[in-house]
């Protein structure tokens, strides 16, 4: 072992650099010992610990560097020195990345930095109050993509927000427009004075769709959460949308779609809907005789345009009926034709009729059925049914192995954040059925804009291809599957023994 | 004005799923993306919920943030132990959260045996060991007393003590001298070296700088740390800056004292060549700043973070004298030429009362030099400061950090956010031998565990839960 030791008058290194530097040294292969450092009292008495005569250094002072090396052979040593060099020297010349923008890790801080005017949130249920309740306090907006808020804290975000003069849309809310730019599903609008507050997204979609088809351009659509005109939440963040909609000079009628709410909520609501200058338009879905068609067909009476009544388009097969299966990406439009086949037809079971909502239980039912794959129940932490058609696929692959025909009624909806190609998704599925079921018939509605990436034609021509009904409007599709149950109520019994 | 988002740009910040970011993209509508974490004890949820909700909770860690952040600390003298902090003889403090001797590491025993023998010179280690083992000898956390320590922290009857007062309260808090770098009592090493040391500290050292201090005025503590932080400390593993400010504002009257020129001379050279001296003046600083804000109902501030080399505990405003602990890791960093992972001892000391109150790895931005104990570049400095205003609830109105023009540094770490974000304190720290004797070994950063966060989190719920639904 040969020791070498060196001292370097008056240069300064900090001591870390240094310390790293004698880390890397010994790490080389034949080296056995280093230690770079300053020459303070301490290093030097570390050099003779290490077997080094220090009294060879001869006088130092603190501003020396000693280097000191114990190694294999003269040229490891050597060697190692120059190594050293060269990583003391690039201590003052290395270049580095430069630092980009911070990652938060929390909305509070991210909104602070970026003096952001919306939170859009789609964390797991339990986890978005605290990130809202921050963005709020920090004087954002917030949208709740996400559902599994419970509603006491929905309460709580709505008055934090209230107490800010900042609106919360949502929990659950799926589809909001501002500035022309879509959040979460929305589809491609063209502008216009007309602006849209909805308890519902696909109730939202559908009416902007119609509307757009009539020529009717959209200013904004604001979301505010299925719950919100419930007596509990008291429509806290419908009435902050009127007010911001009723100041934007942009809009010149409002609509409002939601499920009948609360007596009380409607009282409020009301009260403030005939103090805006803004007129207003409602909506309740669910109540009897009322659809989103009829809704956007109002909008453009009251406003003088003319209406253009929803395209349909018929494969031509007579109408030989079976027993209904609905399956619906969109939770409006359920609930809607639901409520349709209902008034009609007689009552059509929904999902809290299973114990379990599995595909094989849904094509063993034998009555007409109605079912949200959107609800809680089937996602099951699987992505939307917008996004995602596998569920509804597999259901449609069962029912062609079932012998009886069904009415299948189902909706396609396109725009931004959905699935790139629904009806491609689920065609090989329906070709399938319609083949082993002759009988069988399969509606489809379809809500987009001839500007949605999908391509609202290809869509349309898939469907029909395959020998669909396809039609725009949810409730006319809903109303010919009425009707048609009624026709045959009954006549097929005998195929389900 | 009113609310006027529906005519306003979009300014959009998301936290959450990958597509909704994608669809504003698609919209050339570029978003600020959060990292979201799950936190480490999803149970916490609810808990987290209740207190974001809450504007009292808000309230309270404001009023928090104003105690962390206006104290006034000043050295006013020295005294003993004994005097200062009422410490009777065969009662030994130590740093962190309260131990038993069983559960002791390497140098917090070495430490003791050493105060024990600093006592009793009559005394032999393994005697010392004996009376803590049968409980004659009693330890005590130095946090307990008001007081602070570095490492072992361990504190005797007779040893000297920096006197610190908050100018603001007259809250009072107290440190040892610091007594250099290598074989030393707060390492855990004890030969006769470090017990001679600390005997002149005793006779010759701490009486000089009892005189030094009241020949002039109380000396103000803060603007020292100001301007240490301008000058490449963070002050808590570099204080050279520090140190020199201090020698600077007592130099004169030092030197003018009426004693024996070798003696002074002495003094003023042990300061000048150990550059953590100041290290035991700024922790009383902090402690002072950090205990003004304890015993706010509702706030969930921590108020103390401390090592004892087994226990990481910590203290929230609103839970009382409940310490929260998780077992010390060893800190990541780099070691003295021959000593290897394997020697370093679990974390240790009182020290990260600095970053309790804003400095230590909270201003690592203001100390690039000392990135390199962990291998990095001077960007870890800005992004280490930069990731702990996420879990802070303020900024520093005296210490700024030029290198983030001159921003406060992140001050008042909430509890409630380092559960929420997994991302715990950034800290500095010196690194121990693990036998004892041995002294220091090395420098880097250790991770706090998490689980005293979420525990003083679940226990902050309980006690807080009718205070919660009273705002």
């Amino acid at each position: 072992m040969l020791k070498h030791l060196e001292l370097r008058r008056d240069v300064y290194y900090d001591s870390v650099i240094l310390f790293q530097a004698s880390s890397q040294l010994r790490e080389l292969d034949g080296i056995d010992e280093c230690l770079v450092a300053m020459a303070t009292e301490l290093n030097i008495r570390l050099l003779d610990d290490l077997g080094f005569k220090s009294e060879e250094a001869g006088n130092t002072s603190t501003s020396d560097l000693i280097i000191a090396v114990q190694g294999e052979s003269q040229e490891i040593i050597s060697r190692a020195i120059q190594i050293l060099d060269t990583n003391l020297e690039s201590q003052s010349t290395s270049c580095s990345e430069p630092h980009g923008t911070q990652v938060h890790r929390s909305l509070g801080k991210a909104v602070c930095t970026a003096n952001a005017n919306l939170a859009i949130i789609s964390l797991p249920g339990p986890h978005v109050t605290p990130e809202a309740a921050d963005a709020l306090r920090e004087g954002a907006n917030v949208m709740i993509f996400s559902d599994g808020v419970s509603i006491e804290e929905e309460q709580k975000l709505k008055a934090l927000a209230a107490s800010h003069d900042l609106l919360v849309m949502g929990p659950d809310c799926g589809t909001a427009q501002l500035g022309g730019i879509g959040l979460g599903f929305c589809n491609d609008l063209s502008p216009g004075q007309v602006s849209i507050i909805a308890a519902s997204g696909t109730g939202a979609q559908h009416l902007s769709c119609l509307l757009d088809t009539s020529g009717i351009g959209i200013s904004s659509i604001i979301g505010v959460g299925g719950r919100d005109m419930s007596d509990e939440i008291g429509g806290s963040s419908t009435l902050q949308a009127l007010r911001m909609l009723d100041n934007d000079t942009a809009t010149t009628h409002i609509a409002l779609i939601s499920k009948p709410p609360g007596k009380k909520t409607s009282r409020r609501i009301n009260k403030i809907i005939r103090s805006l200058e803004t007129p207003v338009t409602i909506g309740l879905i669910g109540d009897p005789g009322v659809d989103l068609t009829k809704v956007a067909r109002k909008i453009a009476t009251t406003q003088n345009l003319p209406f253009r009544k929803p395209r349909l388009k018929l494969s031509g097969a007579p109408a030989t009926g079976g027993q209904l299966i609905g399956l619906f990406s969109g939770g409006t439009l359920a609930s809607e034709a639901g409520q349709i086949i209902t008034d009609t037809a007689g009552p059509v079971a929904g999902i809290d009729t299973f114990e379990i909502p599995t595909p094989q239980a849904i094509v063993d039912r034998k009555d007409n059925v109605i079912l949200d794959l959107g609800d809680d129940r089937m996602t099951m932490g699987k992505p939307h049914p917008m996004i995602d058609g596998t569920l509804r696929r597999r259901i449609i692959e069962k029912l062609t192995l079932k012998p009886a025909p069904r009415l299948l009624l189902f909706d396609i909806i396109l725009g931004f954040g959905s699935n790139p190609d629904p009806a491609g998704e689920i065609a090989d599925a329906l070709d399938g059925f319609l083949r082993s079921h002759p009988k069988a018939r399969a509606i489809a509605s379809v809500v987009g804009t001839s500007r949605d990436p999908q391509g609202l034609d290809q869509q349309w021509q898939t469907l029909t291809a395959l020998g669909c009904d396809v039609y725009e409007s949810n409730a006319e599709a809903a109303s010919a599957i009425a009707l048609d149950l009624l026709a045959n109520n009954g006549k097929f019994e005998d195929a389900h023994a | 004005m009113p609310n006027n988002l529906v005519s306003s740009e979009l300014r959009i910040v998301t936290a959450g799923i990958g597509p909704i970011d994608d669809a504003l993209i698609n919209q050339s509508s570029i978003p600020t993306t959060i990292q979201w974490r799950l936190p480490s004890d999803p149970s916490l949820a609810p808990i987290l919920s209740s207190i974001a909700l809450s504007d009292a909770v808000t309230k309270a860690n404001e009023k928090a943030l104003t105690c962390l952040t206006s104290a006034r600390p000043h050295l006013i003298g020295i005294d003993t132990a004994a005097n200062a902090v009422d410490l009777e003889k065969g009662t030994f403090l130590h740093a962190g959260p309260p131990i038993e001797w069983e559960r002791t590491s390497g140098p917090l025993r070495g430490a003791l045996i050493g105060a024990a023998l600093l006592e009793n010179s009559d005394e032999t280690p393994e005697g010392a060991i004996r009376l803590f083992e049968n409980g004659k000898f009693k330890i005590e956390p130095c946090h307990h007393r008001g007081a602070v320590g570095p490492m072992a922290g361990v504190v005797s009857h007779s040893m000297p003590m920096f006197v610190i007062e908050d100018s603001i309260t007259g809250r009072r808090a107290y440190c040892t001298l610091n007594e250099g770098l290598g074989k030393v009592l707060r390492f855990g090493a004890y030969s006769k070296e470090v017990i001679d040391r600390l005997k002149w500290i005793e006779k010759v050292l701490a009486p000089i700088m009892h005189e030094t201090i009241n020949a002039g005025d109380p000396i103000e503590l803060y603007p020292i740390v100001s301007e240490a932080l301008q000058m490449g400390d963070e002050c808590h593993n570099r204080n050279r800056a520090g140190t020199s400010l201090f020698i600077r504002a007592i130099g004169s009257n030092l030197i003018q004292l009426k004693r024996p020129s070798s003696d002074l001379a002495a003094c003023f050279s042990f300061i000048t060549s150990n550059d953590h001296f100041f290290l035991n003046l700024m922790m009383p600083a902090g402690k002072l700043a950090a205990d003004s804000a304890r015993d706010i109902p509702g706030s969930t501030i921590v108020v103390a973070m401390a090592r004892n080399g087994t226990d990481f505990g910590i203290r929230l405003s609103g839970t009382g004298d409940e310490w929260f602990t998780g077992p010390c890791a060893v800190p990541k960093g780099l070691l003295f030429p021959g000593y290897g992972p394997e020697d370093a001892n679990p974390d240790l000391g009182d020290s990260t009362i600095a970053e309790t109150v804003g400095v230590g790895g909270f201003a690592m931005a203001a100390a690039p030099a000392i990135v390199k104990f962990v291998g990095g570049t001077s960007d870890l400095a800005l992004t280490s400061t930069q990731a702990m205003y996420d879990i802070t609830v303020g900024e520093h109105p005296l210490f700024r950090l030029p290198s983030l023009n001159f921003r406060g540094t992140p001050v008042g770490i909430d509890a409630a956010l380092v559960c929420r974000t997994c991302q715990v304190p950034f800290v500095n720290t010196g690194i121990a031998g693990k036998q004892a004797g041995v002294g220091q070994i090395g420098a880097g950063l250790v991770e706090p565990p998490i689980k005293c966060f979420n525990d003083g989190l679940k226990r902050y719920g309980e006690v807080s839960k009718v205070w919660l639904t009273s705002q």
